[in-house]
Order: structure tokens, then C-alpha cells, then sequence
């Protein structure tokens, strides 16, 4: 288990511990407020029987701006799944922004992927998740994709379970389709959501704070939604006075 | 069966779940039993497992529930239900459903606590059932039911067919639930009603609410 804990310091730059595991994290830039850290893939793919855990605690009134170096692929297993399990944990007033990369499922690979936060008074998260069924040419495998926040009192955000699979698409789901790209943000509605045109990303915005754009496609570089990410982090890290 | 007929004065006939949004969209109609068996698995679970548990609420109440009982449960529903067009027509059609059961069965559903923010359509059932005494299991049937035939009745009049295939698809999809009834009706905490989503039907339903030279709201 890969752990990452940012806290306010009394004095100087926040407190940036890091623990470890097959993913290895790289504190790039801290300050009084916040903290720029690198999640490396240390060589690690996830292959048939792995469990990758992360574990992200954000303290109070702290910024963590977290990127992925490198994308991550999940290889055909002999019948075993595969797990990676992420736990969010943001403290009143906490801003985390997460760059994630492409996650892409080979052909005869299964995952699960279990992504719970926990969101404190006033914490907010923008995440980007992009899902891709295959590498190039491929149908891919299957992922059970579980992303689960609630607020500090258990109330529900955002729950969602998602069941994709290279060989057999669900009409609806994903239909013919190998990549699900989403930016995620909760805790509070972006200001700016770009204008959805008949080509645009979805947009749903949901009944707690908070708003999903979202593009069903056939290669990660057609949805669209790089500059949606761009200007929802954006906001959120100026709104936290960070960057 | 009343419940389930879609001439019930309650305004089910706006809507084709998304259908005509897909079908433009590009979904072949030959797809559409696909398309019933994904709702089977996703959207359905959702509602039939949120109106057992209103229908668990108001026969723990044992008479209407207070409007605070279902708050709970309407925000887990909420966040199982990511589009906002989804939430608004369940709303609309769940005010409809009100409406009628305020004749029909009195004092089974209590008023919603804003006017904006009228119960949604799987609330509204899982109280009448309650009031009516629809065990669980037809319940969580009928939810099935409601949205095969929603979807069926939808395809014969924007791709006119053979009705009796119309009806042979909604056999076809409530079977596939037939498996996950007991489980669902079973469903006593809010927290445990299943969120599977269905990405591309979420912006079917998106691009319905605002589609161009419609045939139906939703």
C-alpha cells in the first residue's frame, strides 16, 4: 500500500509522508499550503493476483496536486483478478487534484477497481479517470469499476459501479465503444462547464456538489476533455490559492 | 396491475427511457433488446431497489412515513442517479403518480418537502405499494416491468414494428431480472441498493431532454 498524507505544519511548507509500496511517490514542490507530488508505476503493471493500493489523506485547509507519471496497464491473467484500490481521505476545507493517466485493461485481463473518498466540510476533489478496453487492436478486458464518495457524515455524492467488458459490450453501457473518459469533480460544482455541443462531452451535473463530464469513445485522444480538466483543476487550485 | 398499466392518468406515456435519444444516437433497432437487457441490470436495479426500501419505510411507519423517514433514501437514490434530466422526468413522473394515489390511496404519500423537489417515481411506487399491499418482489417486477414496457411502447410508435415483438422484448427483459428479485426485495437499508451505472445511457437521457423535434420529454 502506497500511502501519501499532507498536513499543515506550524511554520514552513506542509508535511508531505509518504509510504512506499509498488507505486512509488515523488514529493516534487511544497509550500505553505500545499504540495505538487508524482505517483510513479515503479515498473508495476498489474498482472493476475496483484493488489496496488494508494491511500490519499489530505489534512485540513492543505492542497495536493497529484500526478501520474506514466499510464498503467492491467496484463491478461490465467483466471486470477487483479485489485487497485484507492482511499481518499480529504479533511475540512482539503483540495486534491488527481492527473491520472490512461488505465488500460489488455485483452483477458480482469480488475477490480475500488476507489472510495471521504469528503470533509468545504474538501474538494477533480479527478480525471480514463478507462480504456484494450491496447491497440485489441477488444480488451473486464473491469468492475467502483467509485464510491460520501461527505464526512456518510452522506452520498456520488456512487457509481461500473461492469466493462472487451468481449462482451453492454448495449448502453459502452456499446461498441473501448474508452470511458470522465473528469469527476465533488465537493463543489465547477463555475465553468464548457457549452455541451452535439459533439461535446456529456455533462451531468449531479444532485450533491459536484459535476462529471464524460465521453464515450475510441481513442483516448478524441474526447474532448483535456481542457475540461484543465479548467476545472485550475479553479479549484486558484480557488486554493495554489499555483 | 393498475400500477403497471400505462394508461394510468399519471403521465408515463412522456416517456420512451431515452430510447429515441439512442436510436438517434445510432443504436439499431435491432439493438433494442440489448439495450432493455443493459436497463435490466443497471437503471432498474437502482429504482427497484430504492422503491423496496420506501415501501420498507412506510411499513415500518405503519401509516404515511414523515416526510424526514425518506430523505435518506431520496439522497441515496439521487446519488445512484447522475443525470440531471434522469432525476428531473423520475421526479415529474413520480409527482404524476402522487397526484393519483392522493386519490386513489390517501395519505400514503406524504408531500414532498419542497415543491421543486417532488418524490421521485420509485419513491412514490414503493409507498403505494405499501398502501396497496404489493409484497416486495412484485414490486421490484413491476419496476422491471414499467421500464421494459416504457422502452417497447416507445420503439413501436418512433420505429413502427410488429407489436407482438414489442411485447416478446419486455417478456425477454424481465426475465433477466427474474434472477436478482429476491435479493432486491430483500433490500432493507438505502445504503445497500445497487449503483450500477450505464454511461451511455446516462447521456442518452441527457441529450433527450434537450433533443430537437422530439416525440418524447424523455
Amino acid at each position: 500500500m502506497t500511502r501519501i498524507s499532507i498536513l499543515r505544519a506550524e511554520r514552513g511548507p506542509v508535511r508531505v509522508a509518504i509510504t512506499p509500496g509498488l507505486l512509488q511517490a515523488r514529493t516534487i514542490e511544497r509550500h505553505a499550503t500545499g504540495a505538487q507530488v508524482a505517483l510513479v508505476a515503479g515498473g508495476a503493471t498489474l498482472v493476475g493476483g496483484d493488489h496496488l493500493g494508494v491511500d490519499v489523506h489530505v489534512g485540513a485547509r492543505c492542497t495536493l496536486d497529484l500526478e501520474d507519471v506514466g499510464g498503467m496497464v492491467a496484463y491478461p491473467t490465467d483466471g486470477r483478478r487483479s485489485r487497485f484500490d484507492v482511499r481518499i481521505r480529504l479533511d475540512r476545507g482539503a483540495t486534491l487534484v488527481w492527473r491520472a493517466h490512461p488505465f488500460v485493461i489488455a485483452a483477458g485481463a480482469a480488475v477490480d477497481r475500488d476507489m472510495t473518498a471521504t469528503l470533509d466540510d468545504g474538501a474538494a476533489l477533480c479527478l480525471r479517470e480514463t478507462l480504456v478496453l484494450g491496447r491497440t487492436g485489441e477488444r480488451g478486458g473486464q473491469i468492475r469499476n467502483r467509485l464510491h464518495v460520501r461527505d464526512a457524515e456518510a452522506s452520498p455524492l456520488h456512487l457509481e459501479d461500473l461492469e466493462l467488458s472487451g468481449d462482451s459490450p453492454a448495449a448502453g453501457v459502452l456499446g461498441p465503444h473501448r474508452v470511458l473518459d470522465s473528469v469527476i469533480q465533488l465537493g463543489r460544482r465547477p463555475a465553468a462547464t464548457a457549452e455541451d455541443g452535439p459533439a461535446g462531452p456529456v455533462m451531468l451535473h449531479l444532485d450533491a456538489p459536484g459535476a462529471i463530464a464524460r465521453t464515450v469513445a475510441d481513442a483516448t485522444h478524441r474526447t474532448g476533455l483535456d481542457g475540461v480538466f484543465a479548467q476545472w483543476s485550475e479553479e479549484l487550485l486558484t480557488d486554493a490559492g495554489f499555483g | 396491475m393498475l400500477l403497471a398499466d400505462s394508461r394510468l392518468p399519471a403521465g408515463a406515456h412522456v416517456s420512451s427511457n431515452a430510447l429515441e435519444a439512442a436510436l438517434r444516437d445510432g443504436l439499431a433497432p435491432s439493438a433494442v433488446a440489448a439495450y432493455l437487457a443493459s436497463r435490466q441490470r443497471t437503471v432498474t436495479e437502482v429504482e427497484a431497489g430504492a422503491a423496496v426500501v420506501a415501501r420498507r419505510i412506510a411499513l415500518d411507519a405503519e401509516r404515511a412515513p414523515a416526510p424526514e423517514a425518506l430523505e435518506p433514501l431520496l439522497r441515496e437514490w439521487a446519488a445512484r442517479t447522475p443525470s440531471r434530466a434522469q432525476r428531473e422526468v423520475a421526479c415529474a413522473l413520480g409527482d404524476g403518480l402522487r397526484r393519483l394515489a392522493d386519490v386513489l390511496w390517501p395519505g400514503a404519500v406524504p408531500a414532498p418537502i419542497s415543491r421543486e423537489r417532488p418524490w421521485p417515481r420509485p419513491l412514490v411506487l414503493g409507498l403505494v405499494a405499501a398502501a396497496a399491499g404489493l409484497a416486495a418482489e412484485d414490486l421490484v417486477r413491476l419496476v422491471a416491468y414499467d421500464d421494459a414496457q416504457t422502452v417497447a411502447a416507445a420503439l413501436l410508435k418512433l420505429e413502427p414494428g410488429d407489436p407482438r415483438s414489442a411485447a416478446a422484448l419486455v417478456l425477454e427483459a424481465c426475465a433477466l431480472l427474474e434472477p436478482r428479485v429476491a435479493e432486491l426485495a430483500a433490500l432493507e437499508d438505502p445504503v445497500h441498493i445497487p449503483c450500477t451505472g450505464a454511461p451511455l445511457t446516462e447521456g442518452w437521457a441527457e441529450a433527450q431532454s434537450t433533443l430537437p423535434r422530439r416525440l418524447f420529454r424523455a
